[in-house]
């Protein structure tokens, strides 16, 4: 036991020798790379972020290295926390409501480059917000909607079409209070309606939701494994299931009221080491090129229009959307607590 | 002397670092709102303790049960009945969708998945116990014919008290702290203190009021575990069969239970094995995410061997348990992210991250579990070697660990199946190496539940594996003595 201990012992002490070792001599090249804080599902081989870090590493001087963020709620208080002393050179995958929260506590960098240039006129000109503002540059996009199986007798084609008795209990959500979707069915709803409507609306939905997820892959999970009829999603995501799995029976419906769309977009916060390297990089994101990487891997829609042309991507539906806000934080803390006080009296 | 004073800091200052280091970021708040804490509270208490009592009746009856197997059987059912402890939560939920349609949601929802989570490990833990101490009791009253209901009311019962107790505070602290079952099939009731704790921080992006719920949730279960455990520990004895020890209640409970679980789970992975083909796109990132796995894990055991050398040191010096055995559920969010804030990320970082943080999660409620009750046991010998004046290095060496093979087998095994299936602990840590457990939820959360599947079936098979070279490892390092 005593000889195992021992051996562990050496293993762990080598091995951090040689890591550490290995770290110094990666310093040597700091000045050249670009520190890029992005989710796991965006780093994985299946996302994204391989096949842009190898394009863009191509064009230019700099070299991507993306850190992968447990949690972005986290990740931004570690920007907030070290300010100076941190390694962020640019952020991925902010939306709207995350834009919305972290504007007080984080200093953001004014992009030097004129995104609004480079983003298609018609997505700009549908989300005059994203305008206002030279701090985040949007790069992907999609409506979220409910995604069904073609196959589904019953039509929806308005909220209170979920109300229907047949979706009792068949509607997979997602909880607004742990997941971005969430938030987003909860901002449709009262964006629809009048807040008394909505109100009304969501206690008659609590019968009619087979349940609340603390994400959207458990919620898309029940709904894949046919225990709900329905799922909130984005209505990107029968094309993963018609393009990976070659199965075209799930569809994304359209609205009587317009859809909320979730834009993700990047940022620089301005403790940023590289910013000359992260401008560059955001700037690339932007580009036919990555365009079409960030599409094609993240099943979402791409900022530039031409880039969809002869994809699936193109065929799809064009849905109606509200424009994109930057909702206060009051009004999401609001509603957060209407819905939580209609949960908590469901019974 | 010297020594001994090191040792209480040392495993005083480890144990506590993730809140000494929460300390330095946050100042803890405590102007927030009561009545949102208390329903929380509440909800988190109520769940605990109908699930844990619902658990201990159902265990209680079935651990006896577990008697009239042969020796193989019960290895394997053994095996069997924790599999529902050792995989991702959405997949008991959609095995037990599968099966109860329409499935309770609500209250009773949470009761029934959360049962399933944890009512094997619980029969096992509890039969394990009853196996120590119950000798020839059952011959005895078979001589006496004494009928088994008798028997398990008047004896059985009396005899797994504390470690029913133990069962009891373990599965109460484990629910009161869970998250993904109570929001999606809980209802209302979903809001427990845990969900709280994570709306605080992704609506409010309040981590000082996280943290501090947090911090109060994991010293209100360690107060709890503090307060409940007066055990008295009996000398283990050799067990021996009888016939008064049946009961087909109870083996109608256990097979009815691993029927519903494993068949459930088999044909989850019957339909994934539709996209089998799908593992070879990916076989690059399964064969690194499982050499990962394995170097972590070789880590994570080497720090856990440590520690637990300092525990065995420990009590031999102080003839008790370190306090540190009563945090049974530190919370997840203070380790994670006090780590994560303090340690830059890196993947060299890791290496260092995870033994951290799965030692200050794992550590003290696999140590109350398996280790303290085998040093209670061997106390006297403890008593006897410090009265000789044995040095404490030759006792544990020599005289603690050969006893306690089969414990280290328990622990080492739940140990490294935590650690495979772990994703939670290591996504908090901002981990850049991608493992195993890592790689299933990333599957999960991109379309891809049919791979996250098949990697769950690949944990178990590298499990099996592990455990087979930790027996082999176990018995040559301490068969001989």
């Amino acid at each position: 036991m005593k000889h195992f201990i021992v051996f562990i012992i050496a293993i762990f002490s080598g091995l951090t020798f040689f890591y550490f070792n290995k770290q110094e001599k990666s310093k040597l090249n700091e000045d050249q790379t670009i520190k890029v804080f992005a989710s796991s599902s965006f780093i994985a081989k299946w996302g994204p972020g391989p096949e842009l870090k190898l394009a863009f590493d191509r064009l230019s001087n700099f070299k991507v290295e993306f850190v992968e963020s447990p949690d972005l709620g986290m990740t931004l208080q570690k920007i907030n926390f070290e300010k100076e002393n941190s390694q962020a050179d640019a952020v991925l995958g902010l939306d709207q409501f995350d834009i919305a929260r972290t504007a007080s506590k984080i200093k953001w960098r004014n992009l030097q480059f004129d995104f609004k240039a480079s983003v298609s006129s018609d997505f700009i000109s549908q989300n005059e917000s994203i305008l206002n503002q030279d701090q985040f540059v949007p790069y992907d996009w999609a409506p979220m909607s409910f995604v069904l199986r073609k196959d589904l007798s019953t039509e929806v084609a308005s909220l209170d079409d979920l109300l229907k008795p047949e979706f009792k209990g068949k509607l997979a959500l997602q909880d607004p209070r742990t997941s971005s979707p969430g938030l987003q069915f909860l901002a449709w709803v009262f964006e629809s309606k009048s807040e008394a409507d909505a109100i009304a609306f969501l206690k008659k939905m609590n019968s009619q939701a087979h349940s609340f997820s603390s994400g959207w892959s458990a919620a898309y999970g029940l709904f894949k494994n046919k225990q709900a009829d329905l799922v909130f999603s984005y209505v990107t995501s029968p094309l993963y299931h018609e393009i990976e799995e070659k199965d075209s029976s799930f569809t994304a419906i359209e609205m009587k009221e317009p859809l909320q769309a979730q834009v993700e977009f990047a940022g620089i916060p301005a403790s940023c080491r590289n910013c000359e390297g992260a401008e560059k990089f955001l700037e690339f994101l932007l580009s036919k090129e990555a365009q079409k990487i960030i599409m094609n891997k993240n099943y979402m829609m791409p900022v530039l229009d031409q880039v969809k042309e002869s994809t699936l991507f193109d065929a799809l539906k064009k849905y109606r959307t509200n424009p994109v806000k930057f909702y206060d934080q009051e009004i999401v803390t609001k509603w957060i607590n209407l819905w939580t006080e209609i949960r908590k009296n469901e019974n | 002397m010297k020594i001994k004073r090191f040792i209480q800091i040392f495993l005083s200052i480890y144990f506590f670092l993730p809140f000494l280091l929460f300390l330095k970021y946050f100042q803890p708040q405590l102007d927030f709102d009561h009545q949102e804490v208390l329903w929380a509270l509440k909800n988190s208490f109520l769940q605990g303790m109908v699930v844990s009592l619902f658990v201990c009746v159902l265990a209680s009856i079935a651990s006896f049960s577990l008697f009239q197997l042969s020796r193989q059987v019960l290895k394997w059912t053994r095996k069997l009945l924790l599999l529902p402890q050792v995989l991702p939560a959405l997949f008991t939920i959609l095995i037990l969708f599968n099966w109860l349609q329409p499935f309770p949601m609500g209250y009773w929802g949470v009761v029934v998945a959360l049962s399933t989570v944890y009512v094997g490990y619980a029969i096992v833990a509890l039969h394990s116990a009853a196996q120590e101490k119950m000798g020839a009791l059952g011959v005895v009253a078979e001589m006496y014919n004494i009928r088994p209901l008798r028997f398990f009311l008047k004896v059985y019962l009396p005899l797994i008290y504390s470690d029913l107790k133990l069962i009891f505070i373990l599965v109460f602290t484990f629910t009161f702290s869970s998250f993904s079952i109570p929001l999606v099939v809980g209802g209302g009731r979903s809001t427990n203190l845990e969900v709280l704790i994570f709306e605080k921080i992704f609506i409010d992006q309040n981590w000082a009021l996280a943290c501090t719920l947090s911090l109060g949730q994991t010293l209100f279960l360690g107060f709890l575990s503090y307060a409940a455990f007066t055990r008295s520990y009996i000398e283990k004895v050799e067990y021996i069969p009888s016939n008064v020890l049946k009961s087909w209640w109870g083996i109608g409970i256990i097979y009815t239970y691993i029927f519903i679980y494993v068949l459930g789970y088999l044909r989850g992975l019957a339909l994934s094995l539709n996209d089998f083909q799908q593992i070879f796109l990916f076989s690059n990132e399964i064969g690194v995410a499982l050499m990962n796995s394995l170097i972590q894990l070789v880590l994570v055991l080497g720090l856990q061997l440590g520690l637990l050398y300092v525990s065995l040191k420990y009590y031999f010096l102080f003839s008790r348990n370190h306090l540190f055995a009563h945090l049974l559920s530190v919370s997840t969010v203070v380790v994670g992210f006090s780590i994560y804030l303090t340690f830059p990320q890196g993947a060299g970082w890791d290496l260092i991250k995870i033994p951290l943080a799965i030692s200050f999660v794992f550590f003290p409620p696999l140590y109350k579990t398996f280790i303290e009750k085998a040093l209670e046991q061997m106390s006297s010998q403890f008593l006897v070697g410090r009265i000789f004046n044995i040095g404490s290095d030759q006792f544990i060496f020599r005289v603690a660990l050969p006893q306690m093979k089969k414990i280290l087998f328990l622990w080492i095994s739940f140990l490294t199946i935590y650690f495979l299936s772990d994703y939670a602990v290591l996504r908090s840590l901002g981990t850049q190496n991608m493992n195993l457990g890592l790689l299933g939820e990333s599957f999960l959360s991109s379309y891809r539940l049919n791979l996250s599947f098949i990697v769950s079936a690949i944990i178990l098979v590298t499990w099996g594996v592990l455990i087979g070279l930790v027996y082999i490892g176990l018995e040559f390092f301490l068969g001989e003595d």
